[in-house]
């Protein structure tokens, strides 16, 4: 059983990555992102048209590691901006730059959000608020259900197509991305992924170390669904097997390609705990000509396979 | 399609399907006054009386639940725990795994709470310890996704697993997940469900937005004043074979509106309601009975009626919400109520608006407000979310 997506347009927002034309040239060029690179090279150096380069300018360098901070989407209206989180500006701000190349379908497209505690910083928050008897805000409240950012996007963007926000914890981005290829075949529909963790305050940060930020988003039709429209790459997706038994005995345990989870060594070790980074890793693949990923997801793993284009 | 092979529902007023029904049927309120040690706001719950602590016996010595214990122990998974081991729901997974394979059952959950009642309990304890408690264990109780793993573990599942989380519609959207994972061949067979649990930020959440009512729930009354919230547990095993009970098709839509507020129109309510009966290739007049959201706020009711109105007409349709028998609850509510509508084809009998006595006639509702006896081939269930998020199901008997 495998899955087909052609993947029309992506975004990428993390400190010292803010353009798929910057992921592609880190993942390329292999470098790590605590050393600075030619701001001039990141456009066109990967031999790709500027078509599907990011118009989000990225930090780079020593300027990686301050605070990040997604701007406001200015498609939300200005009492929705003021109100929206630093989750819910980080989700919309890579979901856009993928739309950027394909605003006429801001509007149209499904949407499959998933994220290990997105909505983390308004729960402690939240959280903190009640353990010292405080009272709760209503926007505090409003801003702490985990659809939050799913929610904000269809007010800004008018988008009133059904809508998944999903957590597979730390295999949210596994899970997302099956969901959303199933999805997209399913249905036939384009469909807007994004995959995204926000950083923690204390105490939760010492429950789960996330603190820098880290997005990505796929905007992925099936295969020959949509008009013939330039695609960035097609992928296969797989549901492997790693333990499948009849009665007591192991009977078919597909090997994996590489060491599964892998995290390329251009991501910051800073990242371990952001399910949202094996996404940017994933994203590596426009990198490549073709090539194999796999995720862990419970007891299985999805097998992402970056195909040979015929163009 | 998908055929309806068991369920089983636990609640306030029903701790196993037989009961439930009775209560539905019956208009017995498991509803009471607040009397939660923790939680002293005004207020009327649905408290699922097993839950109370300190846990009653039983629980406890249970060798099964001690083996699955380390860890995963929270009022939510407690509450999951009764509903998987009840009404034969365990034996029929069983029973899915042995004919399809353990990795061809996918276990697709809702909930909004997950287990943040013991998050609450420790972050207390933080504030005047400056540490957490040692037997706090984050990841299999407060992250959202602990649910759908710990029902797969207790039920030896090894499908793909997830936890959908989308405010009120969550447990209902998980069936038209299932429908589609099982169309594209991921899965042969999905356990459906949702749970959650009662805790202070739902109940200081809803009192702070004004939405909790002093009272018992009151749906689509012309007094009604807001939610009551209640705790409950629900799952829902699913395939491809034919069964008396099948889900015919269901629709999703969005509000792209407020945050906390439902259009005022109901306008993604009814394109929920129109997308379903479009999957099912159904007409509004085939429906026989809409069990509503019906969560007793002012603004809910109102835009919700005004959705029916658009899409069942000068007609109409028998219509009741059964939130007055098992409070709000919340990411439950769409298992919760999809099995009641599955009930009402089951006994051929359609449940009153328990907690309405005096109807708001502003809202043109043809309101149950004693039980039916109606021969039903086509019932509908709504969940309408925080977020605008809208989900309609159909279910029907297939004879």
């Amino acid at each position: 059983m495998a899955l087909h997506f052609d993947l029309i347009a992506a975004g990428v927002l993390a400190p010292g990555i803010g353009s798929i034309g910057q992921l592609i040239e880190r993942a390329a060029t292999s470098q790590r992102l605590d050393s600075p690179i030619d701001g001039t090279a990141s456009h066109g150096a990967s031999g790709r048209g500027d078509r599907f380069i990011g118009t989000m300018p990225g930090r780079t360098g020593a300027q990686a590691s301050e605070a990040f901070l997604a701007p406001s989407s200015t498609a939300l209206p200005a009492n929705e901006r003021r109100r929206a989180s630093a989750v819910v500006r980080l989700a919309l701000a890579c979901a856009e730059q993928a739309l950027a190349f394909r605003p006429d379908l801001a509007a149209c497209v499904r949407l499959v959000f998933a994220s290990d505690e997105g909505v983390g910083d308004v729960s402690h928050q939240m959280l903190d608020a009640l353990a010292n008897d405080r009272p709760l805000s209503p926007l505090v409240f409003a801003n702490s259900v985990h659809n939050a950012p799913s929610g904000y996007f269809s007010i800004a963007h008018h988008n009133r197509r059904p809508s998944i926000s999903l957590s597979s914890g730390a295999q949210s981005f596994a899970g997302g991305l099956l969901c959303a290829a199933a999805e997209a075949e399913a249905t036939g529909e384009p469909v807007l992924f994004v995959s995204y963790d926000s950083p923690l305050p204390m105490p939760l940060r010492s429950l789960l170390s996330i603190s820098q930020p880290s997005a990505s988003a796929w905007l992925i039709v099936a295969p020959d669904s949509m008009p013939p429209d330039p695609v960035m790459a097609s992928f296969g997706v797989e549901l492997i097997d790693l333990d499948v038994r009849d009665g007591g005995a192991r009977i078919d345990v597909t090997p994996l390609q590489r060491p599964i989870d892998h995290r390329p060594h251009w991501l910051p070790a800073t990242w371990t705990s952001n399910s949202s980074a094996l996404g940017i890793a994933a994203l590596g693949l426009l990198a490549e000509a073709s090539g194999t990923r796999d995720f862990s997801l419970g007891r299985q793993a999805v097998r992402l396979s970056r195909l040979q284009n015929a163009s | 399609m998908l055929g309806v092979d068991a369920y089983s529902t636990l609640h306030a007023a029903g701790p196993d399907n037989a009961a439930s029904w009775r209560a539905m049927q019956g208009g017995s309120s498991g509803l009471k006054p607040n009397d939660l040690p923790w939680c002293d706001l005004p207020c009327w719950i649905g408290e699922v009386p097993e839950l109370r602590e300190p846990t009653p016996a039983g629980m406890l010595d249970d060798q099964d639940w001690l083996a699955l214990l380390a860890g995963w122990d929270c009022r939510q998974h407690r509450l999951a725990w009764l509903a998987l081991a009840r009404n034969g729901f365990d034996q029929a997974v069983k029973a899915s795994i042995r004919a399809h394979g353990a990795h061809r059952v996918g276990v697709i959950v809702g909930s909004t709470t997950s287990g943040i009642r013991s998050t609450e309990q420790a972050y207390r304890k933080h504030v005047a310890r400056g540490r957490w408690p040692d037997r706090f264990d984050w990841r299999r109780t407060h992250s959202l996704e602990s649910l759908g793993r710990f029902a797969a573990r207790v039920l030896g599942c090894t499908g793909p697993t997830i936890t959908l989380s989308t405010a009120c519609s969550s447990s209902a959207k998980v069936f038209l997940l299932a429908q589609r994972w099982i169309d594209v061949g991921l899965i042969d067979v999905a356990v459906v469900g949702g749970v959650d649990s009662l805790c202070e930020s739902s109940l200081r959440g809803f009192a702070s937005l004004d939405l909790l009512s002093p009272q018992a729930c009151q749906p689509f009354d012309e007094a009604r004043a807001g939610i009551s919230i209640g705790e409950a547990a629900g799952f829902v095993l699913l395939g491809r074979e034919k069964r008396a009970t099948a889900l015919m098709g269901g629709g999703e839509a969005s509000d792209a509106w407020h945050m906390s507020t439902p259009h005022p129109d109901g306008r993604g309510a009814t394109q929920a309601m129109r997308a379903a009966l479009d999957d099912a290739g159904l007409g509004a007049a085939q429906i026989g009975y809409v069990n509503a959201h019906g969560t007793a706020t002012r603004a809910n009711d109102r835009s919700e009626a005004a959705a029916m109105r658009c899409v069942f007409g000068a007609q109409g349709v028998a219509v009741s919400s059964t939130k007055g028998v098992t409070g709000h609850t919340l990411g439950a509510a769409g298992v919760t109520e999809a099995i009641v509508a599955i009930q009402t084809l089951e006994h051929q009998a359609l449940p009153p608006s328990t907690g309405t006595s005096s109807v708001d006639d502003s809202l043109e509702l043809d309101l149950l407000t004693c039980t039916r006896s109606a021969s039903t081939e086509f019932v509908m269930s709504n969940s309408f979310g925080f977020g605008g998020s809208n989900c309609s199901l159909i279910f029907g008997r297939v004879s």
